[in-house]
């Protein structure tokens, strides 16, 4: 089944603008607050088949746990297919895509089937950084990299950016701490032809309860997870509970790791947190030395949200790189390709430039 | 017997000359002329000799031959001035009777050395000539004489000569009334150690200027162990090795590349203080008690006196003295 997102007035293609924070249509101009959106009527929506049963190996061919195995991948690498009910044409996804546009009308879609039941994200911070606004931060990031080559961030390529949802699963958690350790304090000082060297130890026990809100942890099985923590952190103050017409005109993914899976990462977060917590709490010693240390992290529940990136691929020398922007403050993450000729050129001019001067001052000078 | 009394007597004397070498300069011995140290020396194996043969020199008496250097110096310093036109006064702080440096630079310097007697709240005077190294204190004092006697200088003054004669290029510096105690022999010292290099390498200007800066510095100065430290840009170039000149450009471009390079990729800027939920979380338990004290000691001893930065070995010069106008004076000099 197909979410389209038709303008009421002129039945053209609306999507999300992040500047007034509400769908609207290029071709009429007609604006509609995303509280207010009329819900998606099933009936007129076009509900395929996720995949050709025909594909699918027939189970009794196979023994019982092979076909259950085939069948799972099949569920999570085929590619699928739904049609566009601006057009009718097909579209074939990634089997991790929730949201997209037709690639022959160009109108914004999203699959329900992908954004419901188990996939049905309970929070979205919408763009809030628009496509422009996300050029205009590249380009001048970009014009920084003067050690970059010379096609990196030009116009064509900024033109392919593209706005993302990436799902995440934030957790609330709560973290029982303790540590219990050895400090010391230590002073010197001098009596005669003595120097005197005076350490005072402590017994230091410090207990906490730590609550963690909505902490992050990337669900999407494309993106660089590092990258993800990097563009950290996000406003939570406008996060909005989920709807679909967020997603026009963006792309979006649904989680590829459910919660499970990913706590242990956000638990070993936490107790990071926690660990620097305590540390951070005993003050005024010159040495600690952990007797014990223990943090007990509970989790208390999490959240299934879709979170904005801006993305921009870009492949040098064969190797493909991806740079990300916060699609809600902005913050790029992403190393720029580093130019061999432009590097030899760069460090020509700084020693020529620095010797000249030296010598400039030198004979000057002295 | 003969030959060996003569060969004991040659082994005795070479002896002799290589301790001379090593008495310290400034001390009484250091002052003894050439005539009188072979007049002791011979004295004490109870033979004769002719100064004369020895060193080409007649021997005169202490005090004739003190007048004669006298007017030696006296008569150095008139030729100079009626040679160059010019005459002691109180409007001028260098006097270049040989020659040395353009009217431009005369002026700069003048300006500049007047500049640091108001910081010193001294007279600073700076000669340039050409005349034997032995006249050089003299010619100082007697310098100092006339200007003081006439009123051209205050009785704090710090002098130098910088003489350039072929053969015995070197600077000679003095210091009289409180000069006497704050540039006093070895803050002399300290000077000359960095005005000679400037000298070495033929930049008399800085070299002059430099002299009034430390001879300011150290007339105000009260903490005897305080060293003036050239801080200018000129100053810190010219210590610079040029092995560091080569490599410091090199640092430079690897530093910047660095830095271009770096600028890029993006931290982590989240951390647990923006996921905390302040209200609800806090320490529940905090003690901190105290368990023990240990105490080490290790023999240091405290050092006496004030200790010096610089190395290098003695005097180059004889220090202090007296003019022939009864001023007592610090003093030094050295080659360059």
């Amino acid at each position: 089944m197909v979410i389209d997102f038709m303008c009421p007035q002129c039945g053209a293609g609306m999507e999300y603008d992040s500047e007034q924070g509400k769908l609207t249509c290029e071709s009429c101009g007609h604006t509609q607050d995303i509280e207010d959106a009329p819900e998606i009527d099933q009936e007129e929506t076009i509900e395929v088949e996720p995949f050709d049963g025909s594909q699918i190996p027939d189970e009794t061919e196979l023994p019982k746990e092979e076909a259950f195995e085939e069948k799972e991948q099949n569920v999570y690498t085929e590619e699928q297919e739904f049609f566009c009910n601006s057009c009718g044409a097909a579209i074939v996804t990634e089997p991790e895509v929730s949201a997209t546009h037709c690639p022959y009308c160009g109108s914004a879609v999203a699959f329900r089937a992908r954004l419901s039941g188990e996939y049905a994200p309970d929070k979205v911070i919408p763009f809030t950084v628009s496509k422009k606004e996300a050029q205009d931060l590249f380009r001048k990031w970009a014009k920084n990299g003067i050690l970059s080559p010379k096609d990196f961030m030009t116009e064509k390529r900024l033109g392919e950016i593209t706005g993302v949802y990436v799902p995440f699963w934030l957790y609330d958690m709560n973290v029982d701490a303790e540590a219990d350790c050895l400090c010391s304090k230590k002073r010197s000082y001098r009596r005669g032809d003595y120097v005197y060297h005076e350490t005072k130890y402590y017994h230091v026990y410090r207990r906490a309860n730590l609550t963690y809100h909505k902490v992050p942890a990337d669900a999407s099985v494309k993106m660089d997870d590092e990258t993800m923590d990097c563009l950290e952190p996000y406003n939570y103050g406008e996060m909005k509970n989920f709807s679909p017409e967020y997603l026009a005109g963006f792309q979006a993914e649904k989680y590829g790791i459910d919660a499970e899976g990913l706590q242990s990462r956000a638990k070993g977060r936490a107790q990071q947190y926690a660990e620097k917590y305590l540390a951070d709490s005993i003050k005024g010693y010159a040495t600690t030395t952990y007797q014990k240390k223990e943090c007990l992290v509970k989790r208390a529940r999490e959240y299934y949200a879709l979170l904005p990136v801006w993305t921009l691929c870009y492949e040098y020398k064969g190797e493909k790189k991806i740079y990300t922007m916060n699609g809600q403050t902005g913050k790029i993450i992403g190393k720029a390709p580093v130019s061999g000729s432009r590097v030899a050129k760069w460090a020509g001019i700084l020693y020529g430039g620095s010797f000249a001067l030296l010598a400039l001052l030198t004979f000057l000078l002295v | 017997m003969k030959k060996i009394l003569h060969k004991l007597f040659g082994i005795v004397f070479v002896l002799a000359m290589v301790a001379g070498c090593f008495v310290p300069a400034g001390t009484a011995a250091a002052e003894l002329t050439d005539g009188d140290y072979y007049a002791d020396f011979f004295d004490e194996f109870g033979l004769e000799f002719d100064l004369e043969d020895l060193t080409g020199e007649t021997e005169a008496e202490p005090e004739e031959r003190y007048v004669s250097d006298r007017e030696k110096v006296k008569e150095i310093l008139r030729s100079n001035l009626r040679r160059t036109g010019m005459s002691l006064n109180e409007d001028q702080r260098i006097y270049d009777f040989f020659g040395k440096f353009s009217r431009t630079e005369l002026d700069e310097i003048d300006s500049w050395i007047e500049e640091k007697e108001d910081e010193g709240d001294i007279s600073i005077r700076v000669f340039v000539a050409e005349m034997d190294m032995d006249d050089e204190k003299y010619f100082l004092e007697e310098c100092a004489d006339a200007l003081c006697d006439n009123g051209y200088a205050e009785e704090d003054l710090a002098i130098m000569l910088l003489n350039l004669d072929y053969n015995n290029r070197g600077v000679c510096i003095q210091g009289y009334g409180t000069c006497e105690e704050q540039v006093n022999d070895d803050r002399i010292e300290y000077i000359l150690d960095d005005i000679i290099e400037w000298f070495s390498g033929d930049d008399y200007e800085y070299g002059v200027k430099l002299f009034a800066t430390e001879a300011a510095y150290y007339a105000q100065s009260s903490d005897f162990g305080k060293y003036f430290k050239d801080n200018s840009l000129k100053a810190k170039l010219h210590r610079m090795p040029w092995p560091v000149i080569i490599l410091l450009p090199a640092a430079v471009a690897f530093i910047g590349i660095l830095l271009m390079k770096g600028s890029k990729g993006g931290k982590m800027t989240a951390n647990g203080l923006t996921y905390i939920q302040d209200g609800i979380s806090g320490l529940t338990a905090n003690k901190d008690d105290y368990v023990r004290t240990s105490v080490s000691k290790t023999y240091s001893p405290q050092s006496s006196g004030s200790s010096g930065g610089r190395s290098g070995g003695g005097r180059s010069s004889g220090g202090g003295g007296r003019s022939g106008g009864g001023r007592s004076h610090s003093g030094g000099s050295r080659r360059f």
